[in-house]
């Protein structure tokens, strides 16, 4: 499974640095931060969603991705968002 | 209509939704899982999945080919392990010059230090075979002297010569071998002495003996220390060496950590609960005949249930785990709380292991998980442990031992009410600690080793998420779930290997 991960992370991060390239902008420290916290939450719910099913505690499956998974979409959205809202103003 | 003075459409933001949901599907899909039990049972390969490149065929079609027709039944007498039948072929003189060489190829390998026939590879095989005259009920497999066998001086060669770390190195290997999971070991000092050895076994105290106190010394035979080189036992006594210097060694048999979620008044945690003494009824033995194989001495249990030392205190002691809330369980780093104890001494030089702290008695300190659970309420959910041994039932309590800082459970509420449930291991069962390979409780135990601020956090997140006990008709589930050999990863721990 984590092949597959790496393969999919690796080709967004690929893709990023392709579209800072071709649109010519940049993100700033902070954004390189909550998209960072919000990547490795994501990863930890990943991991510990599918380890949880594995050790057939569904509820606990349930629990991260509510406590883990929840927070990892919005601040990969926020990160997300500030870039797209701050190019728009530039 | 502006896009909420973004750059990015809704479209586009759907699409990226799309493509993380297809990464983790994909994820998903390469991942054997069950969503849930309800999965395990309705899968046709629930008992036993294998791997997608194994295709089943047809009954009585195997991939060797039968010819039914040419097949007779087989006469159990007929194999290649019975003299008669090797002298049919090959006759009596030949049959007999192959046996010697067999054993003078086993005495040479001896005799020679060869590698793989040495003293300690042969005491291997020895610890094993010991054990088949008590699988075929000739003798009792469990006595304080351990099985007849043969020492390195009756087979004409020097008992075997280690450091006490080269002889810890092979007791551990050997033990886990035979079905120990851990080993920590420990010197037995004066003060081991007079304070940690029982003075009584237990004998057939708990068990088939129900008479007056005291219970006669045939019963519960008592320990003593005499100078003599090699300890012995009578009807009413059990000796060890005085003046012989002696270690003990510790050991962990793990046990089914599902099962006992299913307590209290649960068969299924009753056998997962008895597995340990059946272990250690095979284990004893076998480790007996091979530290006497090296030409060594040990010393063991009358039953499987009974040890010269409190098997907690010398596991806290030799650094197996720690402590817990109730004073008769124990939590292991690795095992959790559902782990079976036992202790052996003996005269082949060990090197000591040395007490740990991973955080898990300071975390007891805070969890009062175990004390909810215990249905008779027999384990105190103070917050601090106390030197102080409370009354029991108005009366002293001579059922614990002074001189530790503990919680102290209620002994005799707590075996009553395992008797009146018909079993029960709810403490254990629901620990924090009883938790599976999922790499969250790796971080959880990593952080309450380092940080104990949290822990109060994280007992309340380990019941918000879900662990601990089984109730009602989910205990029936046990027997659809996958579970490993024993009901417990004996890899866990374990570095390496070709597992």
């Amino acid at each position: 499974m984590w092949l597959i991960v790496g393969l999919i992370v690796g080709a967004l991060v690929m893709g990023l640095f392709w579209l800072m390239k071709r649109n010519s902008f940049s993100l700033k420290w902070y954004e390189w931060l909550i998209g960072i916290v919000g990547l490795v939450l994501l990863l930890l719910t990943i991991q510990n969603y599918f380890g949880s099913l594995n050790e057939l505690e569904s509820k606990a499956a349930s629990m991260f991705l509510l406590v883990l998974g929840l927070p990892a979409l919005i601040l990969l959205a926020l990160s997300w968002q500030m870039v797209a809202r701050r190019i728009k103003k530039a | 209509m502006p896009n909420f003075h973004s750059i990015v459409s809704r479209r586009d933001f759907v699409k990226a939704l799309g493509l993380t949901g297809a990464g983790l599907g994909t994820a998903a899909a390469a991942t054997p899982v069950f969503q849930d039990l309800d999965d395990v049972t309705a899968s046709p390969s629930a008992e036993w999945k294998r791997p997608w490149w194994v295709k089943n065929r047809e009954i009585d079609d195997p991939t060797t080919e039968i010819d039914w027709d040419m097949m007779y039944r087989s006469d159990g007498r007929m194999v290649g392990q019975v003299r008669s039948v090797q002298i049919k072929y090959l006759g009596e003189e030949e049959v007999n010059r192959r046996n010697a060489v067999g054993a003078k190829f086993t005495a040479d390998g001896l005799k020679n230090d060869t590698p793989g026939l040495k003293v300690r590879d042969q005491a291997l095989a020895a610890g094993v075979m010991s054990m088949l005259p008590m699988a075929m009920g000739m003798i009792p497999s469990i006595s304080f002297m351990g099985p007849a066998t043969a020492t390195p001086e009756a087979r004409g060669v020097a008992k075997y010569q280690g450091t006490p770390a080269e002889n810890s190195r092979m007791l551990r290997s050997a033990l886990i071998f035979y079905g120990a999971a851990q080993v920590g070991y420990g010197e037995v000092t004066q003060r081991y002495k007079d304070k940690l050895f029982r003075t009584f076994d237990k004998g057939n105290a708990a068990t088939a003996y129900q008479g007056a106190w005291p219970p006669p010394l045939t019963q519960c035979k008592q320990y003593f220390f005499e100078d003599v080189p090699v300890g012995y036992d009578t009807a009413e006594k059990m000796v060890f060496p005085a003046n012989v210097p002696l270690y003990e060694f510790t050991f962990i048999v793990p046990m089914s950590k599902e099962m006992f979620r299913c307590s209290p008044s649960s068969a299924l945690q009753n056998a997962a609960n008895l597995s340990r003494y059946t272990a250690m009824a095979q284990i004893q033995p076998k480790i007996q005949a091979f530290i006497k194989s090296l030409g060594y001495q040990c010393y063991g249990y009358t039953l499987p249930m009974n040890g010269a030392v409190p098997t907690i205190a010398s596991a806290v002691l030799t650094g197996l785990g720690e402590g817990a809330r109730n004073i008769g369980a124990f939590n292991n780093p690795e095992f959790g709380s559902i782990t079976g104890l036992f202790h052996l001494i003996t005269d082949l030089p060990l090197e000591p292991t040395p007490p740990i702290d991973a955080g898990m008695w300071r975390f007891c300190h805070t969890c009062t998980k175990c004390a909810d659970a215990c249905p008779w309420s027999a384990i105190p959910t103070d917050h601090e442990p106390s030197w102080d041994i409370p009354k029991l039932y108005g009366q002293e309590d001579t059922t614990h031992v002074p001189g530790k800082k503990q919680f102290w459970t209620n002994s005799v509420d707590c075996w009553l009410g395992r008797v009146q449930l018909g079993t029960c291991g709810a403490c254990m069962g629901t620990c924090t600690f009883n938790t599976g390979k999922n790499a969250i409780h790796d971080y959880v135990k990593a952080t309450l080793s380092t940080t104990p601020v949290f822990n109060s956090f994280l007992w309340q997140a380990d019941k918000a998420f879900g662990y601990g006990l089984r109730a009602g008709e989910d205990l029936e589930n046990w027997w659809d779930m996958p579970q490993p050999i024993g009901g417990f990863d004996s890899t866990c721990g374990i570095q390496g290997g070709s597992y």
